[in-house]
């Protein structure tokens, strides 16, 4: 009877000849494997070294303008509570869409809630509005359930101006609600 | 990793890989997976070049990561149930296709410690101290695994164990 060893070296050898490894195309694989890390580690440096940069130069600034804000008032929030009941009539040309041009009503509650009275012609959905008043302007997510569905809320700065109030807009995702608040000025109503 | 590094490192791998990839096809018996293994390895040891080529033996310590690869993979595999194998594609029976099938199936039957160690002993020809390096274990403990496995495979394959071995 042949020895278990005698036949682990030669079925070893023999099962392994079977085997023919293809080299190059490993090794190609592995430099291309090799060389993407290495760059990738580079790639990741050079981003790690521009964010500081970046960091630093905000930083920087941040401390400038902060000084500069010591020397001057800051800007106050505007007081959107206080506007109290705008109206204005959207014309037909500048309304986003024929039904919303006539006459709008926004009553700007203490409580952050926005009255809308829409022309008696716009079917879509005005209620629920909310507001809030922040150092950069009236937060309002209005048409958020219809024409701004999706787009987020805007941010609108209040300029009172030949005896109208003006709402200018300061980030508006949304063209339909810049056409409404922002075509034309608005009458302060009691 | 520069120029003349990567020249050396491709010279190293043309003569070292072959040689690997069989070792640690001896232990997992899939061929793709053996390349990939061994490929690993080597990729291993490329990332490290510049301090590996300096180490007297780089071609010991690419065998080394390669067949701790292989031992690990067997044992992931083990402990997967068959259908599970059967169902990721992994060439469950491959054994059958080589020229002594039953040495292979009942050498993946073993721990796999003691598959790795027979494969090293009676395939590579390497002596026990060394079969300790790459496996990370003592002497003594290589000399049980080679023991026991030549006592399992004499008895599963009718093979008689003789009473002197090295």
């Amino acid at each position: 009877m042949p020895s278990v060893e005698d036949r682990l070296r030669q079925s070893l050898q023999a099962n392994a000849a079977v085997f023919t490894p293809e080299p190059e195309i490993a090794l190609d694989a592995v430099l291309r494997r090799g060389r993407a890390d290495r760059y990738g580690r580079w790639a990741v440096r050079v981003v790690l070294a521009a964010a500081l940069v970046v960091g630093v130069a905000l930083t920087g600034v941040h401390l400038l303008t902060g000084r500069q804000g010591a020397e001057t008032p800051a800007r106050q929030p505007t007081p959107a509570g206080a506007l109290g009941v705008l109206e204005r009539d959207v014309a037909l040309e500048a309304a986003p869409e024929p039904t919303a041009a006539g006459v709008w009503r926004l009553d700007f509650r203490t409580s952050g809630a926005l009255v809308v009275t829409p022309p008696a012609s716009y079917g879509g959905v005005v209620s629920g509005v909310t507001f809030r008043s922040e150092a950069d302007g009236i937060h309002l997510d209005l048409f958020g359930q219809d024409l701004c569905s999706g787009l987020g809320a805007a941010v609108y700065r209040v300029d009172a101006k030949d005896g109208g109030v003006s709402l200018v807009p300061v980030d508006e995702p949304c063209a339909a609600r810049r056409a409404v608040l922002a075509s034309g000025s608005w009458e302060e109503k009691p | 990793v520069t120029w003349d590094e990567e020249r050396d490192f491709e010279c190293f791998f043309r003569a070292r890989f072959s040689s690997i990839a069989r070792t640690v096809f001896l232990i997992v018996h899939d061929a793709p997976l053996a390349e990939d293994l061994a490929s690993e390895a080597f990729l291993t040891a490329y990332r490290r070049w510049s301090s590996l080529e300096a180490v007297d033996h780089p071609d010991a310590w690419v065998r080394k990561v390669a067949v701790r690869l292989a031992i690990r993979h067997h044992g992931r595999e083990r402990a997967r149930p068959r259908l599970e194998r059967v169902a990721a594609g992994a060439p469950v029976e491959s054994v059958d296709l080589l020229p002594d099938p039953d040495l292979a199936a009942a050498l993946a039957r073993l721990p796999r410690m003691q598959h790795a160690a027979v494969v090293l002993f009676y395939y590579e020809d390497r002596p026990v101290a060394e079969i300790a390096l790459l496996l990370q274990v003592s002497e003594s403990t290589v000399k049980q695994h080679l023991m026991r496995a030549r006592t399992r495979l004499a008895r599963e394959l009718g093979e008689e164990v003789p009473d002197a071995v090295r």
